[in-house]
Parts: structure tokens; C-alpha cells; sequence
């Protein structure tokens, strides 16, 4: 067992990550070592990220332990740059309201570039020059700061006077693009852990509010706000999500998503009620939430609206407004429209897609007139095996028995080749179904298949039973 | 709709809403021009075999009852759906309805179906809503059916309650029906014909005496009919006048 990390405090006692732990115990006995929980680590850091949305929406998470925010435009909002640094560190060494926890020990740097930032902050120097930096923050791995070392060049400031293309020669175009990032001389873009929506909207409170109903018409106000903005923009909402960000540090996120671009605040506010009654784990309001933020992340173009003479517009948006709300109560995913996919295999031909996501204009082929339905109305989705009497292997069932019941054939059309999609697969194989229209004694019809050719493919092919028809 | 001069006197006073016939001249003169459009109508499906007749039935009688393309909600719960499998949009289309209007709604219990079905029949903009409960539903009672049917008299939805698997239990739907599949009239080379239906009004709020019929789905016309090789059969009520008797046997 190796120290993975140490604190300030066991840095002062000469601990350094990479001591084995008996040698540290030998060295400091009472030491208070915990197992290292990456997971954890994860969680905590996507946690602060969240809370740091409330200094920008730019926020991405670099490595096991860094945060970087891309400040651009934000510092005014926090009395500049070094208010927003001091305000930063508050909230990280002391998170309000959390007693008995222990605030973070963090490192904070700002710099022109987001690798300017991070090295610095790696190796601990506050708005420092990265001339006296070692040659190990440019991250290059170990083998290449040795060499770098071996050669005499020991810090940034060594390698920045050296020309460029020798040293690309030596160890890469890697090394001259991360120093030149390194310096400011180009600037590399974060990725940040979303992207910023195109409305938001924020509230902020002078004393945290605990009443969730005070939440509730802060955030109707907001949405007002926003609606006001969507109708100067001729747009509309598909997207709205509210985040209330409780003084320690839990965000609460709420998301309601539309089939139709919505510019009215009332059906949105329903919406995020019908959310807020859904939720598993009921909103806590805790010691108060301070800020409140409303996005719209989704906008589509909406025409100022003018109402049919037939009352048609009010129709749709009656059904729009029925699919929303049971989107949001039952999940997207089970308010569905039908879909089809190109191929021959039933149960892979058609699919259902969320409602939310719109009318889409698939063909479904009507057959023949005079023909009786070839398909089922329910298929049974995987199909299921079944055990069959046939008068001869490749002929059709005789009887067959399902669910505990038997079923004598009285009538049976087929088959109905259908072969295996051979051209979509690896190994140009796959079993043939013959698929048969079968009616029971009683007037039940189903839709079977024999999985495989006898003899050609399998030579006792499984039966299976794939559909109900009315 | 079918009404003829030879219509049973006795009967109670006519339908107060708009009907919508089956399209079977017989049964249509059963029951006095149709089904009533804005109602709560149950379809129960005896036994879980039954449940794509009766599902079927109730989608036909919805896209018989909608006017104008009006988009059509289907309520299932997830029970429905591991016993019966998912609609297939290309059986629906085989039997003339069209898998675009259709809107599927799923719910992880009867409770949420019932809520959902609710909200569903309360929304102007649709057709018709089907709810398929399966089992025992306890929820299902009066008072659900109840709320069920006021809603579709205010909306003017033809709202359809399909129960699978279920005993009869007291309700407020207009209408009840009990649907089985029925032989079909083979095809060529004994294959199966068109879809089939043993179907039983077994009561209807405007004091409609019950009958039995086997029904037969034509999708080229988008009506039921009588199967050509009949084998239904028509109870007539023992009170019915004797002309009415003569109108229907003219019928047949």
C-alpha cells in the first residue's frame, strides 16, 4: 500500500505521495490514512463543478483533481477578477452552513490560458511567471522531463529562449504546442461540461429562501422573464431547465422538455410542477436556496401566432400539451409515436420514438384490398419458443402449445420465407424463418415461425411464436 | 346511420348524442344506430387470449367513432405489455388504421394508466382514447369509470376501456361488451380469412337488450360485416315486437 495524496499538514512531516505506508507509519505513528475512493474524488469534483456554475456556465473538468473556468466576461458580476478569486476560495474553505464538515484546501490560479492557468496552479504559484516553472509542467511524462533535465534545460524559462524546430525535432510537435500554450502564445479552448444554453436567466437572493412556494413564484417570475425574451427573439422553447442552487453547495436541477416550442409561462410552470410532484426524492429545501437559475436550452424559431378560423391551431396544441405532460410525468421514452426501420426482420422493422421528438413521416405500406392482415397486431418482442407437432418437419403446425395451453390448428397459411439479414452480419450467416398465419379451433390466430431450413440448416428446428392477431 | 321505420317501439328514448355505427346493417338496427360518440365504452376480453380481439375490436370501433384523422391515445400499462407484446405498426396498418395517428402511452402501473387515460380523454384534440387494464384492477371500480365517462361526456372524446383478464364489476361505461375471437371464413387453401369476432353487448345505459353477433372486419371499406358463412347468433329479446324481428331477419 502506497500514499496516493497528503496533506499540507503530513507534506510538513516529510510524507510525500509514493511512501509506502508501513514506512510512513514507522515514520509518523499515529498517522491517519484513509483508502483512497477515486469514485468518490470524482463526485466531490463533478460536485464543486456544479457549484461553480454559478460563477460561469464554462466550467470543464481536467484530470483526477483540477477545475477550470473560463472567466471571460463573468469577473465584473463579482467585483473583477480577484473579487471572484476570494470569493471562490470562501466558498471552498468554508462552505456555509456545513458544521461539521471540513472546507477544501485548493490551489487557485488564473492566467491568460486555460494550460497557463493549470500549471500554475499544479505547482502551487499564485499569478507567478511561468519562466521558473520545472520543465514537469508541461506534462509531457516522466521520460521526457528527465531528458529535458538531462540536457541542461531545467525550467520553462530554459526551454522558452531555446529556437523551436530542434526541439520538435528532438521530442515531438507535441512539446512545442503544449509550450507555446503554456506561454499565451495560442490559446486553446475548453470543452466545458455543457454547453451554454442560449437564455438564462438568474435570481439571486439577499437571505437564502427555505419556502419552497417562494421558490416556486421567484421562478414563475423568471420564466416570465424568459418568455418576454423568446417573443422579442420569434422563437420558442423546447427545453427549460431551472437550477436552484441550495447555500451548501446542492444544486437541484429540474428539467421539463416540450413537443412543441412553448412561449406561454403557464403551461411551462405546470410543467415544472407535474416535475416536482414526480420526483423520487422530494426537494429539501434545506437551509435555503440563495440563487435561482433559469435556462432555456433549446430554442426553435416561432412565428408570432395567429389562431385558424377552424380552431385548428388550438387542436394540435391541445394534443402538444396533453404530450408534454405525460412526457414529463411518465418519462420521454413512454409517450411514443411509431417509427420504421428499413428491414425485413419483424421485430427489428419498426421502433417507437419519444413523442416529444415530433411527427415524423414514416411510410407504413397499406396491403393489398382483399387481403387478409399478413402482420400481427401484437408481436411478442423477443419471440417466443413454443413446442410444435407438424405432420412433416418443413410443413406447417398441427397443434402447438403455449403458456400451459394447447392449441389444435384448424387453419394455416404459409410460409412466409423471411432469411436472415446475411449482409449485415460478420460471418454471412443467420438462420432462415419460415413463418407461418396459423388459427386455432377456437378462433385464435397467431404468427409462427420455424427458426432454420430442416435439414439445409438445423436439423431440428425451433419453433417460436412471434405474434397475436386481432 | 341506419334507423328504419320498423324500430322496436318499446325502446327507451333516442340516443342524446351523435352515433357512430359499426357499419353492419344488423347490428347497427341492434343498437339503434350505433355507439354514442363522446361515451366511456368497455370491451372485456375474457381470458388473456382474447386480449388482441379485444384491443383490436376497441381500436376498430375508435377509428369508426373518429372523424377527421384525429390522432388516437393508447393508454397500456406495462403488465399489458409483458403479456401481449408491442403494437406492430404494420398490423395496425393491415387493418386499415393508420400508425401515424396513433400516440402510445406507457405507465408502470393501473394507478398512473388511469390518471394518464384521464388527462388523455380530457384533451379535445384527440379521437379516441383506449385504456387497457389487464387482471383484477382494483383501482378500476365506479368511481374511476366514473370520472372516466364524465370526462369523455365534456370532451366529447369516445373514450374505450379494454379489460383483460378481468371479471364484470360495476361501472359507468355506456356501453359493455365482451369480445372473443371468433373462426374466421377460411380463404382459399384453408387459410386464415379476415379478422373475426364473437362480440356480446352485454349492456348498454340506453336499456338496450343484449345480443350476440360474429363480426367481420372488411379494411378495404372500413366496416364490420356479417361473415359470409354465418354462424352468429342473434338472440331476440323475448319482449321485442314481432316487426322488429321481421326488420332484422330482412337485414340478415
Amino acid at each position: 500500500m502506497r500514499i496516493a495524496a497528503v496533506s499540507p499538514e503530513a507534506a510538513a512531516l516529510g510524507l510525500a505521495p509514493g511512501l509506502a505506508l508501513a514506512d510512513a507509519r514507522a515514520r509518523v505513528p499515529d498517522l491517519d490514512a484513509q483508502d483512497m475512493r477515486p469514485d468518490a474524488d470524482r463526485a466531490l469534483l463533478e460536485q464543486i463543478a456544479d457549484g461553480c456554475d454559478r460563477y460561469t456556465p464554462m466550467v470543464a473538468i481536467d484530470g483526477a483533481d483540477a477545475l477550470i473556468l473560463d472567466i471571460t466576461g463573468c469577473t465584473h458580476l463579482h467585483g473583477g477578477e480577484q473579487g471572484l478569486v476570494r470569493h471562490l476560495r470562501a466558498w471552498l474553505e468554508h462552505p456555509p452552513s456545513s458544521e461539521g464538515e471540513r472546507g477544501l484546501a485548493a490551489r487557485l490560479a488564473l492566467a491568460e490560458t486555460p494550460d497557463k492557468a493549470l500549471a500554475l496552479a499544479r505547482f502551487g504559484v499564485w499569478q507567478g511567471d511561468v519562466a521558473a516553472l520545472p520543465v514537469a509542467a508541461l506534462a509531457m511524462g516522466e521520460a521526457t522531463a528527465t531528458a529535458l533535465r538531462r540536457a541542461g534545460l531545467k525550467t520553462i524559462g530554459d526551454l522558452a529562449s531555446r529556437p523551436r524546430a530542434p526541439l520538435a525535432a528532438r521530442f515531438g510537435s507535441v512539446l512545442t504546442t503544449r509550450l507555446a500554450r503554456l506561454l499565451g502564445e495560442e490559446d486553446a479552448r475548453i470543452t466545458p461540461r455543457r454547453r451554454p444554453p442560449p437564455i438564462i436567466l438568474h435570481r439571486r437572493f439577499a437571505e437564502p429562501v427555505a419556502h419552497m412556494d417562494d421558490v416556486l413564484a421567484a421562478l414563475e417570475a423568471l420564466l416570465a422573464e424568459a418568455c418576454a425574451e423568446l417573443e422579442r427573439r420569434h422563437a420558442g422553447g423546447r427545453r427549460f431547465d431551472a437550477a436552484l442552487f441550495r447555500t451548501d453547495g446542492q444544486v437541484r436541477r429540474l428539467a421539463v422538455e416540450t413537443g412543441q416550442a412553448l412561449r406561454e409561462a403557464g403551461p411551462v410552470m405546470r410543467l415544472l410542477r407535474e416535475r416536482i410532484e414526480t420526483l423520487n426524492d422530494p426537494i429539501d429545501p434545506g437551509f435555503g436556496f440563495d440563487l435561482l437559475r433559469l435556462a432555456v436550452s433549446h430554442l426553435e424559431p416561432l412565428a408570432p401566432k395567429a389562431v385558424a378560423l377552424d380552431g385548428e391551431v388550438a387542436r394540435d396544441a391541445a394534443v402538444g400539451a396533453l404530450i408534454d405532460r405525460l412526457s414529463t410525468r411518465l418519462g420521454r421514452g413512454r409517450v411514443t409515436r411509431f417509427a420504421a426501420f428499413d428491414t425485413h426482420i419483424p421485430e427489428q422493422a419498426s421502433f417507437e420514438r419519444p413523442a416529444l421528438d415530433g411527427d415524423a413521416h414514416w411510410d407504413f405500406p397499406f396491403p393489398a384490398s382483399g387481403e387478409p392482415p399478413c402482420r400481427p397486431l401484437h408481436l411478442l418482442d423477443p419471440p417466443q419458443q413454443i413446442e410444435v407437432t407438424a405432420e412433416v418437419p418443413d410443413g406447417p403446425p398441427l397443434r402447438f402449445r403455449w403458456r400451459q395451453s394447447q392449441h389444435k390448428v384448424a387453419r394455416s397459411e404459409g410460409p412466409e420465407r423471411i432469411a436472415a439479414e446475411w449482409w449485415r452480419r460478420a460471418d454471412g450467416k443467420g438462420l432462415t424463418r419460415d413463418y407461418y398465419r396459423v388459427e386455432d379451433m377456437d378462433g385464435r390466430r397467431f404468427w409462427l415461425f420455424r427458426h432454420g431450413l430442416y435439414g439445409a440448416e438445423k436439423a431440428h428446428p425451433d419453433w417460436y411464436i412471434h405474434g397475436l392477431f386481432a | 346511420m341506419h334507423t328504419e321505420a320498423a324500430l322496436p317501439a318499446t325502446n327507451p328514448s333516442p340516443p342524446a348524442g351523435d352515433c357512430f355505427g359499426l357499419g353492419c346493417a344488423v347490428a347497427d338496427q341492434a343498437l339503434q344506430g350505433g355507439l354514442q360518440r363522446g361515451r366511456l365504452h368497455e370491451v372485456m376480453g375474457a381470458g388473456a387470449q382474447d386480449c388482441a380481439a379485444a384491443i383490436g375490436f376497441a381500436l376498430l370501433l375508435s377509428l369508426r367513432g373518429t372523424k377527421g384523422g384525429k390522432p388516437l391515445f393508447w393508454v397500456r400499462h406495462d403488465q399489458g405489455e409483458r403479456r401481449s407484446g408491442r403494437p406492430d405498426p404494420y398490423g395496425l396498418a393491415a387493418l386499415g388504421i393508420d400508425p401515424r395517428r396513433l400516440l402510445i402511452g406507457r405507465t408502470p402501473d393501473e394507478k398512473a394508466a388511469l390518471q394518464a387515460g384521464l388527462d388523455a380523454i380530457r384533451c379535445s384534440g384527440l379521437g379516441g382514447v383506449l385504456i387497457e387494464i389487464w387482471g383484477r384492477a382494483p383501482l378500476t371500480d365506479l368511481t374511476a369509470t366514473r370520472r372516466l365517462a364524465f370526462a369523455a361526456e365534456r370532451s366529447g372524446v369516445t373514450a374505450f376501456l379494454v379489460r383483460v383478464e378481468a371479471e364484470a364489476r360495476p361501472s359507468a361505461a355506456h356501453s359493455r361488451w365482451d369480445v372473443r375471437s371468433a373462426p374466421s371464413a377460411a380463404l382459399a387453401g384453408q387459410a386464415p380469412g379476415f379478422p373475426a369476432f364473437a362480440a356480446t353487448l352485454l349492456r348498454d345505459r340506453r336499456g338496450l337488450p343484449g345480443f350476440s353477433i360474429n363480426l367481420e372486419w372488411d379494411r378495404d371499406t372500413g366496416c364490420f360485416r356479417k361473415p359470409p358463412l354465418s354462424g352468429d347468433q342473434l338472440p331476440l329479446p323475448v319482449r321485442r315486437p314481432a316487426a322488429a324481428g321481421a326488420a332484422l331477419a330482412r337485414a340478415a
